[in-house]
């Protein structure tokens, strides 16, 4: 290390930036205290917890913990789920944004342009609570508003058939505001000297999309799915567990990593193996954002994340 | 031409009408749902035009107007004193890291992304925070467990420091012989405006929503914010539908609120967002733009 | 840059050693912490007050103190076991209805209070019998001491008075799930506006397992049996499980049970109450139901008092292994069950403030006070403390003297023939879990009525298969096999 510090900056230039590094302080206390210390906890995820003896007492198990990740019966449900709707996630999410993104900078009335933005981000200000909340006034068998205004008597909570696509809506419908705003935001960054030798070129508004748009936010897309590929052995609890409101019948459509430990850990307690599911998790996000980013490195170098 | 640009405009029109309505109409259901009479929900179902509307509710909830109000007043506190200590320590960690001058600035900026893969999980945290820092039951629980600094808002001050201000404006000041804190104050900070406000909106946003420390860390009812009176209820419910046997008959005296009443809170919870986001909202989506991207 | 890092992670866990921190007593007094469920509302200064209150009583009598730690029910489990990691519990209650015994002990959170419970005073000794004790113990081993309560229930349906009035129903004299069906069907042709049938509490629709089977046997949360058998069973291949959701079937299929029984949030006593159901199946006991409903009339008993296996002090108060104070946790554990001024101070508050006792001695609620806007709670969710036969009876009770009533009550139920079996599942955690979400599954959805058993009995038993059910199950039929032999 001492090594590494002559060469590269040396004490002096370190001394020299004191107060920069001053300033850091606050924010290093705090990861420290937040985030590190108490990572070595992890080491929880390979024992087997006792509470009398705490985590570093209790005695190493190996990888028992794990376990239930791979070997049991609800193991491929959960990871199928998992990552089946993280991916239809990331791709509706990201198709439906991009064209709301253009719609917003094909439109020239610049009024209610702005009072679009406005109401399309209201859903992502609202928590998953209430938005099982919502969903239960539309989707109630006796007294939804979908049964009520169709005149069906559809019973949603009981259909495990309907739930991908309604987890599909939801997400959509929560997440679409703030992300079409950012591709929005991309495409007005887009030199518009392109668009006006398209123009010339004589090229259709399709055209002028196709060619100068969508290459435009190739980067913007890369990095969101890069960020989104870090999270896709994670799942939001509140989506899979509120809003189906913890229905059975749905369990084969609903259980997800988080959904399953939370279970499992109301009912055994379980310290070791959520820790477990917890590690796998962080190990499975960097090691797919660290595959990811290689690739999009090789193909693409100026759009990898680092 | 003209026509078919005219069409295609009022076409675009109409879906973007189209998608504010599905923004808004679901929650409008919320609200008219709580001003439903109760029997009335039940027999008609949920309607934007209840047959018979009834402040029933919002009577039951200024009955236990001192819990509620007190639990508006902590999340406001919190969601204050949280976001200006959360900005402070964020722009602090992310204007160094915006310079490319500062030594060992890559292993600072991978030691602020670890954080983002890993943690420690609960119960680590837990024994921490209450074990050696003693925070339970004080409002620190609300304010500094996961809550006080986010390593994806640290990167995406960092990108906006990097992309939006310009080198020769830290190097002009420097020549004046400023201090940094004081470029950061009287030169960084004033252009950082959009940037600021959309992490306010965001971090507020976290504390305002946020059921999880206090559901951990606080079992003093005075502490209690307007998410944690909602989650209680939600807990509540899923206790009755899963061992209130364990209550014997006194589980069946405790009435649990109805589908209205919890309507309403959700409604209040989320009211003021409502009210205050309009007016941050232009700079939140320039923010968004230079922050986010990049990120 | 990865020794940076690595420099960094050794130091964070050295710094991680997360030793608890000593904890610094003032006064020779030692602060005992107790924790306790609350379905009630209650307000931080009615608590403070009472705690007052048992401090000045319980300083000069035993020389502690005890710091009240209410928790809403919904969270307290959660609560509880985070707060177990630490010092900071030291006597709590805990529930065991689905088998939690076994989780505590294996994972070390219950102190072993064998030696102190030998040592205890006979008035705590005598307070306890057999059955009970064997419910807190584990390998002949004492973890908590139960709450005093009657077994098990019977089971009733609750009618709304309007309803059966003019309908001229004769609510007592029903008796059998034929006879409740004939009114049923009776009151759905009169009012379909509304729900004829609701489950009891959300999407269970009932508590008691008296009209279905024993359940919890060997304390585990799998094992069914039907009644007086000890022929162990899937839950869904119990005959009793099959004919009462065969009954909900039908009634489900004609309209009679709510559509939307799975995702409800109400409360059945609640809406038959308000008139917006017509009936709601209950577990019943010595309190009486009607009492507790305005506008119900309640039926007669459909199923006859029985407890099962698990029933027994499924609600135990113990204390915490890291508790700092055993020895006084202890005391006042003992306190808890032998005091009764210190139980009813704790579990109705301060005389005259919080309750009341009348002329006939018993205890109710102050004028103008109910269960809504009284601020201590103890007196609307005394069935969360520990003993409830030493405190004053309550004005609505229907009998003069709560130990002699509930100790006929526990004569006359048919106690589980398997009762004091115990089976370690502890080293089964994988199948525990992948267990008790196949039954969440079906579970509800079969006794709501809304899909029929027999629709997908083979897919319960091609999944029970696939989870190894068949093989615990055997072997947990020849652990009891050896109990009985034994007995």
């Amino acid at each position: 290390m001492k090594q590494k510090t002559k060469k590269k900056a040396g004490w002096k230039s370190v001394f020299r930036h004191w107060e920069l590094y001053a300033m850091m302080v606050p924010g290093l206390i705090y990861l420290i205290v937040n985030n590190y210390i108490p990572m070595a906890g992890l080491v929880v995820a390979f024992k087997n917890y006792n509470y009398k003896e705490g985590i570093w007492g209790s005695a190493w198990c190996g990888l028992k913990n794990f376990k239930f990740l791979f070997n049991t019966r609800d193991a491929g449900l959960m990871i199928r789920n998992t990552l089946g709707y993280n991916l239809i996630f990331i791709i509706t999410g990201t198709v439906f944004a991009i064209i709301v993104a253009i719609v917003l900078n094909e439109i020239r009335a610049s009024l209610p342009k702005k009072i679009y933005q406005i109401f399309i981000l209201i859903p992502y200000l609202i928590s998953m609570v209430v938005v099982s909340y919502i969903a239960f006034a539309f989707l109630s068998t006796d007294a939804g508003f979908i049964n009520k205004a169709m005149g069906t008597r559809t019973n949603w909570y009981m259909t495990p058939k309907y739930w991908p696509a309604i987890f599909v809506i939801i997400n959509l419908w929560k997440s679409f505001g703030y992300n079409s705003i950012i591709y929005y935001a991309t495409v007005i960054g887009i030199d518009s000297s392109l668009y006006e030798a398209a123009v010339v070129d004589g090229a259709s508004r399709w055209q002028r999309i196709w060619h100068v748009t969508l290459p435009g936010l190739r980067p913007t897309i890369i990095t969101m799915t890069l960020l989104a590929i870090g999270r896709v052995f994670y799942s939001d609890f509140g989506l899979f567990y509120q809003v189906p409101q913890n229905s059975g019948l749905l369990y084969d459509v609903t259980t997800t990593i988080d959904v399953y430990v939370y279970k499992g850990l109301m009912l055994l307690n379980d310290v070791g193996r959520s820790a477990a599911a917890g590690f796998f998790q962080s190990i499975c996000g960097f090691i797919l954002v660290l595959t990811a980013n290689l690739v999009v490195n090789k193909v693409d170098k100026d759009n990898a994340l680092f | 031409m003209v026509q078919h640009d005219k069409l295609q405009q009022t076409l675009m029109h109409i879906l973007m009408i189209a998608l504010v309505l599905c923004c808004v109409l679901p929650f409008l259901l919320m609200v008219m749902a709580s001003f439903t009479e109760e029997q009335t929900l039940i027999r008609n179902g949920y309607s934007f035009f209840p047959e018979k509307f009834s402040l029933e509710t919002y009577q039951y909830i200024l009955r236990s107007a001192k819990t509620i109000f007190r639990g508006y007043g902590m999340t406001i506190l919190v969601t204050v004193i949280g976001t200006v200590s959360n900005l402070a320590m964020t722009v602090l960690f992310a204007y160094p890291l915006s310079r490319r001058d500062l030594p060992y600035r890559n292993v600072l900026s991978f030691i602020l992304f670890f954080t983002m893969l890993f943690n420690g999980g609960l119960v680590p945290t837990y024994m921490m925070y209450a074990n050696t820092f003693h925070i339970k039951n004080t409002i620190f629980a609300l304010l500094i467990p996961n809550l006080m600094m986010n390593a994806f808002y640290v990167i995406m001050m960092r990108s906006f420091f990097t992309t939006s201000i310009p080198e020769s404006l830290i190097e002009a000041a420097k020549l004046d012989g400023a201090s940094e804190m004081k470029i950061l104050l009287q030169v960084i900070l004033p252009l950082s405006k959009p940037m600021i406000v959309t992490l306010v909106l965001m971090v507020g946003l976290n504390y305002w929503n946020d059921w999880m420390n206090g559901m951990y860390y606080v079992t003093d009812n005075s502490l209690n914010t307007i998410q944690m009176i909602l989650n209680n209820m939600i807990q509540n419910v899923e206790f009755l539908s899963k061992s209130a046997s364990v209550m014997g008959s006194d589980a069946a005296m405790i009435k649990m609120p109805t589908v209205g009443i919890r309507m309403a809170i959700a409604v209040i919870a989320v009211l003021p967002v409502m009210v205050i986001y309009p007016f941050l909202q232009k700079y939140f989506v320039k923010g968004i733009v230079v922050g986010g991207v990049k990120g | 840059m990865k020794k940076a890092m690595a420099g960094i992670l050794a130091a964070a866990m050295t710094m991680g050693t997360m030793i608890p921190a000593a904890a610094v007593s003032a006064s020779d007094v030692t602060t005992v912490s107790l924790w306790i469920p609350t379905l009630a509302s209650y307000t931080d200064d009615a608590v403070a007050s009472v705690e007052e209150a048992i401090n000045a009583y319980m300083s000069e009598k035993y020389g502690v103190q005890i710091d009240l730690q209410y928790i809403e029910i919904g969270n307290f489990e959660k609560a509880v076991n985070l707060a177990m990691t630490t010092d900071e519990v030291d006597v709590t209650c805990y529930f065991t209805d689905d088998g939690q015994l076994s989780t505590y002990v294996a994972n070390g959170q219950l102190l072993d209070i064998t030696d102190y419970f030998e040592g205890a005073s006979d008035a705590l000794k005598e307070t306890f019998t057999d059955a009970e004790i064997t419910a807190s113990s584990m390998n002949g081993r004492m973890y908590g001491l139960v709450r005093k309560y009657q077994y098990g229930g019977n089971e009733v349906a609750v009618l709304n008075k309007d309803i059966a009035e003019e309908l001229g129903i004769d609510a007592a004299s029903i008796t059998t799930m034929d006879q409740l069906e004939e009114v049923l069907y009776q009151a759905h042709e009169a009012h379909p506006e509304i729900y004829t049938m609701v489950p009891q509490s959300a999407a269970e629709m009932t508590w008691g397992w008296a009209a279905i089977c024993d359940r919890g046997i060997g304390l585990t949360g799998y094992a069914y049996a039907d009644w007086g058998t000890t022929e162990l069973k899937s839950l869904f291949e119990t005959d009793g499980f099959a004919e009462f959701c065969g009954y909900t079937n039908k009634w489900y299929n004609d309209g009679l049970i709510m559509a939307d029984a799975l995702s409800n949030t109400m409360e059945g006593s609640t809406m038959v109450t308000a008139g917006s159901a017509f009936c709601t199946l209950h577990n019943a006991d010595i309190d009486p139901l009607d009492k507790l409903y305005p506008n119900t009339v309640v039926t007669g008993e459909i199923a006859p008092p029985r407890a099962e296996s698990i029933a027994i002090g499924n609600l135990q108060y113990g204390i915490s292994a890291n508790s700092a104070h055993p020895d006084e946790s202890f005391t006042v554990l003992e306190a808890l069950y032998t005091d009764p001024e210190f139980a009813t101070l704790l579990s109705y508050g301060i005389e005259g403030e919080h309750y009341v006792l009348n002329d006939k001695g018993r205890a109710e609620y102050p004028e103008g006070m109910t269960a809504e806007n009284e601020p201590y709670g103890g007196f609307a969710a005394t069935a969360a403390y520990p003993d409830f036969l030493i405190l004053p009876v309550k004005e609505s009770a229907l009998y003069e003297d709560a130990k002699a009533t509930v100790e006929a009550w526990d004569e006359s139920v048919e106690v589980s023939p398997a009762f004091g079996f115990f089976y370690d599942t502890t080293e089964m955690t994988d199948f525990v879990t992948a267990y008790m979400n196949l039954q969440d599954k079906y579970m509800n959805a079969c006794m709501t009525g809304s899909v029929a058993l027999n629709d997908v009995l083979p897919q319960i038993k091609s999944e029970l298969e696939s989870i190894g059910f068949y093989e615990v199950l055997a072997d947990t039929q020849a652990a009891l096999d050896e109990f009985l032999a034994n007995k």
